[in-house]
């Protein structure tokens, strides 16, 4: 046999650069609460996206594993996949379980959806009251965003199916905020105060805000401690309005729309003047309400910050490693601000899990003032000799990640500030 | 299809008992654990010069540096994870030949002495006989590539340790074609885990002081060529941790090199490790000079703790972690005046527990396979000053607002030798002082 390998422009993939469609799923439905989802994987699967997400948000993070094992590749999975639901209701009894089938689960063409059903049958009544869902996220396709949304749109599927027949009652101030997973929980509590100074309700699926902050809820337990409790969430279905926030949540709320006339309306990420202006004009009309004058205070700062900063981001190439809603969003502001270029260092999100390095090894990546993205990518940046900003997920050994607000008037003008400044100082400082 | 080689590890105290043979494997809906596979990458990335190539899809690669906290600094080729990136097509169709051309890239473009190929469980899916595309390549390249050939589920990360052991016998530890090195009388090899990392390179420096010289560290930061000598040490040293006692067994009987466990926390058990590596040199020089120096040591020592750790005296600390960091400060912590109220433990190997009960004294308690609930009252009720945590139990003391010592932190102290003895005195004290314990506990203004 001869040597297979070709001319050396081979890609040669090492390391990752972002998150996968597995852990997007497991971050929304911590934003559920008693939520638990069960991945249908080695033990090492669960084992990874724990240790990343805590390390990320510094947060006790609810994921228990189907650990499956050599004999169930042989005989099936299913016996282990009943024996994890029996131990996982006999635990904490969580309300909402979320089934999700892996790279593995493809592989082995393990019909989980199939297997759950059977067991729900038989065990009608332990899950009364109890949202059940069963998901199909391989690391191999889609991206962090594609499994995150999933997720929630299946949230969405699994109450609309199991609503009740008497429509809801119509709260016409009352919205639903579908954020995407490139908004932090600072963002989504930035936005729920917005949307609540118009004297409006909001529903927030997934809502990582109440989750993944650090409350301290004492009693130990293994579920998610916060976010969006099921019976509240069900009360979306009578929302006046749906707001989602980057594309990746817009097939949820199309189905609202499609399913009960509920309106909606995507952002990209409301970071940046024109967007949250646009933002808040939306909020105006909806609601027939004033802007509160905090806010105007804050678009004034905003509007000096970028006066300050102008001449820092004037002609600066930025480079990024993100999602793809991330990256819109931040290329939205960015050229708000006069920054040269903005791109991505991969070509689609695929590429960033599996990246190739030779983009790398080109322009505009080598002639780049600043690098975004995950810490996968900090060593990289820091072999260019590239200034470097941790941004997106996952983010390790820097505290307040959660907390990072870059949304509305106040958020746009602190990420002006910490891009500033470290465009200033060619280093990352503290904010 | 267990492993059944390695399943059995005649020094491992678990095959002698009936009820509970080898390694246990997770259970469904049981606490996440590592897979073997991340075992073996945690053995083997640590050998920084080597290049590492993981047959599966992409995420397994959220097992690699990011996720080892303990990592070195610098650039190495080993921080560079090679991933097949495999897709659903590469485990229908195969991926042989992918393999052995990304292999041919690497070593092409970085020039490494050596590439472990892992497998995960994708290979088990795509049924790729991964030895024979290593040995291929092998043929072709000249260069080692090894085969790790235990995927994920074929068992928790101790499975994977041992493998990772079992690969480096066969080929690389004593390869016939290392020149000498230059050895010293008093050559020694430490085998620990990758949470010891850190800790080897403490130990390494207490021992050279002391008079041995450490030649490798397994499991550790270490190099290839380093490995390859490796059977010319005089001992093998296990610390923190048994997981790789077949690798230890395995020199033992073929290259005649006798093997021991130790542990450097504490004057005590340092006293003991050096005992037993005195003990296989037989030298009056050397035991000679290891008394001097222990002697000089411990009463610096005791001085210290006389005078600066008074407040340590009489604390009721709780110890709640995870395998054999359930015994290894035990001793330690006596020796700084704290009594142990309470061990929890999960994960624990059968030799951990009776290391656990030599230890102690008579009023600690023992719990094993204890949930988080039921430490906490534990808590309550015994009093205890303190927690001292690790892994996933870390978020136990934190969300309850009790004082802790979390070992495992992000950037990990090492508590290793007479000085790390004091930077833990130091550690516990200042946890204890921290007006942050007094502080959470207020109450709002809204809260009258």
């Amino acid at each position: 046999m001869s040597i297979p390998f070709r001319s050396s422009d081979e890609p040669l993939p090492d390391n990752l650069l972002l998150g996968n469609q597995t852990i997007g799923g497991v971050l929304a439905l911590q934003g559920i609460y008693r939520s638990l989802p069960l991945l249908h994987g080695g033990s090492g699967c669960a084992e990874a996206i724990r240790t990343v997400m805590s390390r990320h948000f510094r947060e006790p993070v609810s994921i228990q594993n189907i650990s499956i094992q050599d004999a169930d590749v042989i005989l099936g999975g299913n016996n282990a996949v009943c024996e994890a639901l029996q131990h996982a209701i006999a635990g904490d009894n969580p309300d909402v379980i979320a089934i999700i089938g892996t790279s593995l689960t493809v592989a082995a063409r393990e019909d989980l959806e199939e297997i759950t059903k059977r067991y729900l049958d038989e065990n009608l009544q332990a899950f009364e009251d109890k949202l059940l869902l069963t998901l199909s996220l391989p690391d191999g396709e889609g991206s962090m965003e594609s499994g995150y949304a999933q997720v929630v749109q299946s949230v969405i599927e699994e109450i609309l199916r199991s609503r009740p027949k008497a429509l809801p009652k119509k709260h016409r101030n009352r919205i639903n905020l579908l954020p995407g997973p490139h908004l932090t929980p600072g963002d989504v509590m930035e936005l729920k105060e917005i949307i609540a100074s118009f004297g409006m309700e909001v529903i927030v699926l997934p809502d990582l805000s109440s989750s993944l902050t650090g409350h301290l809820l004492t009693g130990h337990t293994s579920l998610s401690r916060g976010g969006v409790p099921l019976d509240y969430l069900k009360e979306m279905l009578g929302s006046g309005f749906t707001v989602a926030v980057g594309r990746c949540m817009e097939p949820s709320a199309k189905l609202l729309r499609k399913e009960l006339n509920i309106p909606y309306r995507v952002f990209q990420g409301i970071t940046g003047l024109q967007e949250t202006d646009e933002f808040f004009q939306f909020l105006l009309e909806l609601s027939g309400n004033e802007v509160q004058v905090k806010y105007r205070w804050q678009r004034q700062f905003l509007l000096d910050c970028m006066l300050d900063t102008c001449s820092t981001f004037r002609g600066k190439r930025i480079v990024a490693a993100l999602e793809a809603d991330h990256l819109r969003s931040l290329s939205q502001w960015l050229s708000e601000v006069g920054v040269k270029s903005f791109e991505p260092v991969f070509s689609s999100p695929l590429s960033a899990q599996i990246h190739d390095r030779r983009i790398l090894e080109q322009e505009p990546v080598q002639a780049a003032d600043l690098w975004v993205g995950s810490s996968y990518s900090e060593s990289m940046a820091e072999e260019w000799g590239i200034p470097f900003i941790p941004f997106g997920f996952p983010v390790f050994n820097r505290f307040g990640s959660s907390f990072q607000v870059s949304v509305g008037y106040r958020g746009t003008a602190e990420l002006l500030n910490y891009f500033g400044n470290v465009l200033l100082n060619g280093r990352e400082i503290i904010r | 299809m267990h492993h059944s080689g390695l399943f059995v590890e005649p020094a491992c105290e678990h095959n002698h008992c009936p009820d509970k043979m080898g390694c246990s494997s997770p259970k469904p809906g049981e606490r996440t654990q590592p897979c073997a596979f991340q075992g073996s990458q945690s053995v083997l990335m640590p050998i920084l010069d080597t290049a590492h190539l993981v047959h599966g899809t992409a995420s397994c690669l959220q097992n690699g540096w990011g996720m080892l906290k303990a990592q070195s600094p610098g650039a190495s080729l080993s921080k560079l994870v090679f991933s097949m990136g495999m897709t659903e097509e590469n485990i229908t169709l195969g991926s042989e030949k992918k393999l052995l051309q990304m292999i041919g890239q690497i070593i092409r473009r970085h020039h490494p002495p050596c590439i472990f190929v892992y497998a995960t469980c994708s290979t088990v899916f795509a049924m790729e006989n991964l030895n024979a595309v290593c040995e291929q390549a092998e043929k072709t390249w000249g260069i080692p590539v090894i085969a790790v050939d235990n995927p994920g589920l074929s068992g928790g990360p101790n499975i994977g340790n041992r493998y990772a052991g079992e690969a480096l016998f066969k080929k690389v530890i004593g390869a016939a074609d290392v020149e000498v090195q230059e050895c010293t009388p008093f050559d020694i090899n430490l085998i620990g885990g990758y949470p010891f990392a850190q800790e080897m390179k403490e130990i390494e420096g207490l021992l050279s002081e002391a008079g041995i010289r450490v030649m490798t560290r397994i499991g550790g930061d270490c190099s290839f060529d380093e490995l390859r000598a490796a059977h010319l040490a005089k001992v093998n040293m296990l610390v923190g941790g048994r997981s790789m006692l077949n690798l230890a067994r395995h020199m033992r009987d073929t290259f005649d090199i006798p093997f021991c466990e130790g542990s450097f926390f504490g004057s005590n058990e340092i006293r003991f490790s050096l005992r037993q590596l005195a003990y296989y040199f037989q030298n009056a020089e050397l035991d000679d000079r290891l008394q001097r120096y222990m002697r000089k040591e411990e009463a610096r020592l005791r001085k210290e703790i006389s005078l600066t750790c008074k407040p340590l005296k009489g604390k009721k600390v709780m110890l709640f972690t995870e395998g054999s960091e359930s015994w290894l400060y035990i001793s330690a912590l006596h020796e700084l005046g704290l009594r142990i109220t309470a061990i929890g433990t999960h994960s624990n190997a059968r030799e951990d527990v009776s290391r656990i009960k030599e230890r102690i004294k008579e009023d600690t308690l023992i719990l094993t396979e204890i949930d988080e609930k039921s430490m906490l009252k534990l808590y309550e009720s015994r009093q205890a000053d303190l927690m001292i945590v690790s892994g996933r139990s870390a978020y136990v003391p934190l969300k309850e607002k009790i004082p802790f010592l979390d070992i495992d932190e992000d950037r990990r102290k090492t508590y290793s030798g007479y000085a790390g003895l004091r930077r833990m005195a130091e550690d516990l004290m200042d946890i204890l002082e921290q007006p942050v314990w007094q502080t959470v506990c207020r109450r709002p203004p809204w809260e009258v």
